[in-house]
C-alpha cells in the first residue's frame, strides 16, 4: 500500500512539473507576444494580438477532462499511446500553456510603462527590452504565475487519473469512486493538500527574494 | 547640436486629432543648456521625447548632432539613441537591479566586456558621488539619490545630448539644487549639451543659457531677456 502512494506521489510530481515547465515552453513566449503586440507596446499590431488572443480564448473555453478526450488522435501521434503518465503530459502541457500565456501578459503589464520607455531611449532594441527589462522586472510575479499554474496542474493531473493518467489522482478514483475505499481516498486528498501546501509555500520564499521593489 | 525644424505632433485617438505641438523649431548650440518651460499640458513632453523619436513628429525635421533621426532604420535610430541620454522626472530606474547594475545597464545593451563595463561604473559612480551605494537597489535610495543614478546611467554611453524631462520636479527645493549643480557641472566637465523641460521658473534660472516658452503647443517666447513673469 505505502508503495503505491509513494508511485502515485512520484507520478503526479513528474506530470506535474514536467507539464509545468513544457507549458511554460509554449506560454512564456506566447504571453510575451500578447503583450507586446498590444495596443501602444514596442510591436504593437491588432491582427497577430488579435489572432494570437481568439486561439488562446478557444482552449481556455475547452474544459480540462474533455481537452483530455479531444487530443488522444494527437496524443496518440505525439506519444504513441493515450495512457499513463507520458501521454497525459501532451493534454496537461497544450491546456496550461494558454492560461499561463494569459498570467504572463498580465504580469509583464505590472511592468511601469516609464521603464519601457527609458529603455528605448538608451537605444535598447525589443529583444533587449525583453530580456533585460521585462521578464527581469516582472520575475517575482512570474513566480507567482509557475505557482499557480503548478497547483492548477496538481488538480488537472488528478483529473486525468480518471483516464488512465496514473498518479494521485488514479489511485483517488480507482480506489475510492470505483472500490469504495474510504481510507485509501482520503489518504490521496490528504496527500494532495499537502502537496499543494508544500508548493505554495516554496512559490511564496522564491517569489520574495526576487522582490527588490521595496 | 540639436536642430528641431518645423516640428509638428498631431494625436489621434477614436477620430478624434490632438494638436500636441504646432512648427515648433528649436536650435541647441553645443555645450549649451536650454530650457523650455510651459505649463502642464503645454506639450513640453511631447517637445523632448520628439528629440530622441520617443514620438515620432507628424512634420518637421529633427536634427541631432548633423545625423537626420526621421530619416533612419530601425538598428540606425538605436545607434543613435546610444547618442542621447536622458534622464525623467519618475527616475525610471530598473527595480530589479542595483545600482551599478542600472548604470551598466546601456554598457550592456553594446556588448562591452565586462571588466570595461565594471570600469566605467565606478567611474560614473564616482562621478555623481555614490562610490557606496554601489550594492543597494533603488527601492533603498532617496529621490535625489535615484537622480544620481539615472544622470549616471544616461552618461555611461558618453553621449553628447542630455535631455532632462522634468528632472526636478519630483524633487524637493534643497535636492533640486544639488541636481541642477551636478547638471551644471557635467555640461562645464564634458562638455555635454543639454536640452531640459520644467515647469519651475527657478530651475531655468539657476542653470539655463537660453530658454523658450512653449504655451499650447506653440514656441511663444524666446531669449532669457523675455518677459517671463507669468511663471515666477
Amino acid at each position: 500500500m505505502f508503495d503505491l502512494f509513494l508511485k502515485g506521489i512520484g507520478e503526479t510530481l513528474v506530470m506535474t512539473f514536467a507539464s509545468g515547465f513544457l507549458g511554460f515552453v509554449m506560454g512564456l513566449p506566447l504571453g510575451v507576444v500578447l503583450f507586446i503586440t498590444r495596443e501602444g507596446q514596442i510591436r504593437e499590431s491588432r491582427i497577430v494580438n488579435g489572432l494570437l488572443s481568439a486561439v488562446v480564448n478557444i482552449f481556455r473555453a475547452i474544459p480540462f477532462i474533455i481537452l483530455i478526450v479531444w487530443m488522444i488522435p494527437f496524443t496518440r501521434m505525439v506519444v504513441g499511446t493515450s495512457i499513463g503518465v507520458c501521454a497525459a503530459l501532451v493534454p496537461l502541457s497544450v491546456g496550461a500553456a494558454p492560461f499561463i500565456a494569459r498570467m504572463v501578459e498580465n504580469s509583464l503589464l505590472e511592468v511601469p510603462g516609464g521603464l519601457i520607455e527609458a529603455s528605448r531611449a538608451m537605444g535598447a532594441t525589443p529583444f533587449q527590452i525583453i530580456r533585460k527589462v521585462l521578464i527581469p522586472e516582472a520575475l517575482p510575479s512570474l513566480i507567482n504565475c509557475i505557482t499557480i499554474t503548478l497547483i492548477t496542474l496538481i488538480g488537472y493531473s488528478a483529473m486525468g487519473g480518471a483516464v488512465g493518467a496514473g498518479g494521485l489522482g488514479q489511485i483517488g478514483y480507482q480506489y475510492g469512486y470505483v472500490g469504495y475505499d474510504m481510507v485509501t481516498m482520503n489518504i490521496v486528498l490528504a496527500l494532495l493538500v499537502i502537496l499543494v501546501f508544500l508548493v505554495q509555500m516554496a512559490g511564496n520564499y522564491i517569489s520574495k527574494k526576487t522582490d527588490h521593489r521595496n | 547640436m540639436i536642430e528641431l525644424q518645423n516640428i509638428s505632433k498631431e494625436f489621434r485617438q477614436k477620430g478624434k486629432v490632438t494638436i500636441a505641438l504646432s512648427d515648433v523649431s528649436l536650435h541647441v548650440p553645443k555645450g549649451k543648456i536650454m530650457g523650455v518651460i510651459g505649463e502642464s499640458g503645454a506639450g513640453k513632453s511631447t517637445l523632448i521625447r520628439c528629440v530622441n523619436l520617443l514620438e515620432r513628429p507628424t512634420g518637421g525635421k529633427v536634427i541631432v548632432n548633423g545625423t537626420d533621426l526621421m530619416g533612419l532604420s530601425a538598428a540606425g535610430l538605436v545607434r543613435v539613441r546610444r547618442n542621447i541620454g536622458m534622464i525623467f522626472q519618475h527616475f525610471n530606474l530598473l527595480a530589479s537591479r542595483n545600482v551599478s547594475g542600472n548604470v551598466a545597464f546601456p554598457l550592456e545593451l553594446t556588448d562591452m566586456p565586462r571588466a570595461e563595463i565594471e570600469k566605467r561604473v565606478s567611474e560614473l559612480l564616482r562621478l555623481v558621488g555614490l562610490e557606496n551605494k554601489a550594492h543597494d537597489y533603488p527601492a533603498q535610495l532617496s529621490g535625489g539619490q535615484k537622480q544620481r543614478v539615472a544622470i549616471a546611467r544616461a552618461l555611461a554611453s558618453k553621449p553628447g545630448v542630455l535631455l532632462c524631462d522634468e528632472a526636478t520636479s519630483a524633487l524637493d527645493p534643497a535636492t533640486t539644487r544639488n541636481i541642477l549643480a551636478l547638471l551644471k557641472e557635467i555640461n562645464n566637465t564634458l562638455g555635454i549639451t543639454i536640452l531640459l523641460i520644467t515647469h519651475e521658473m527657478d530651475v531655468v534660472k539657476a542653470i539655463c543659457d537660453d530658454v523658450a516658452v512653449l504655451r499650447e503647443g506653440k514656441l511663444v517666447e524666446k531669449g532669457l531677456d523675455t518677459n517671463l513673469s507669468y511663471f515666477i
